[in-house]
């Protein structure tokens, strides 16, 4: 899997994933996607739109990430899942843990939202 | 079954590539729609990475036989394993993830009845034997 990162000046954290999200996908990025998950009031936007394939393994890591963050202060969402990989997070209810945007934009505006409600 | 092809691997989770290779290659091979294959793919790795995480009481090493194959119209996978008799179809999904809960997993059965039509099982000779349908539309819309 690719994993890549960049600083928005919106003060998001994007942080692009492609590949399959499957067990050697999970190998490949897991310890550096949860470091750069593991920061103090992080909003952190995961672009998944390049995620061809998402078996359970993957969404331990998305989730274990998300749980970390928001018990540092700090918010993910994810954006532009493909046909396949939105269905398998709606059928695993993971929409109703990490937000899913279809752009930058909207991710960014509701990662600001939450970040100011607490 | 019109026809069927068959693959063992061991109870070691690095298998699971080779699992989808080869379901992706038979895929192909017998003209399965993409998007088939796709389901197929999802619920072969959820369903094997059960079997391989709670299935086995004892550290040994095991065998998981899956085969794939076509009856009529409808695709089929086959998963048949010699662990702890586990049947899927009584087994009630545990309750849904919260941000606040710490409880982690769960999701697998969830994605194999999502992305399933049917789930068969029946425990044969202490074996478990799982058997998943996946409905093709006819040809003729009917």
């Amino acid at each position: 899997m690719e994993l890549r990162s960049e600083e928005m000046p919106n003060g998001v954290k994007l942080v692009t994933l492609a590949g399959r999200f499957d067990i050697a996908g999970t190998q490949e990025i897991d310890q550096r996607f949860t470091a750069l998950t593991a920061t103090n009031k992080a909003l952190i936007a995961v672009d998944v739109s390049g995620v061809s394939f998402l078996a359970s393994i993957g969404i331990r890591t998305l989730v274990s990430s998300a749980r970390a963050l928001a018990n540092r202060g700090g918010a993910m969402a994810l954006i532009g899942p493909q046909p396949l990989v939105e269905q398998t997070l709606l059928a695993a209810g993971i929409d109703s843990i990490i937000p899913i945007y279809p752009n930058l934009d909207e991710a960014g505006r509701g990662l600001q939202a939450s970040a100011t409600a607490h | 079954m019109t026809w069927s092809v068959s693959l063992r691997v061991r109870n070691d989770l690095d298998e699971l590539t080779r699992l989808a290779e080869w379901l992706n290659t038979c895929g192909e091979q017998h003209s399965i729609p993409e998007q088939t294959v796709q389901h197929v793919d999802l619920c072969a790795a959820e369903a094997v990475t059960n079997i391989m995480t709670h299935g086995f009481a004892e550290a040994g090493a095991h065998e998981i036989a899956v085969r794939l194959g076509q009856q009529g119209k409808d695709v089929v996978l086959e998963i048949e394993d010699d662990g702890i008799a586990f049947d899927p179809t009584e087994a009630e999904p545990p309750p849904l993830a919260t941000l606040e809960s710490t409880r982690i997993g769960g999701w697998g059965m969830r994605i194999v009845r999502r992305f399933s039509d049917e789930v068969r099982y029946r425990r044969i000779n202490g074996r478990n034997c799982l058997t998943l349908i996946f409905r093709q539309p006819s040809p003729t819309g009917t």
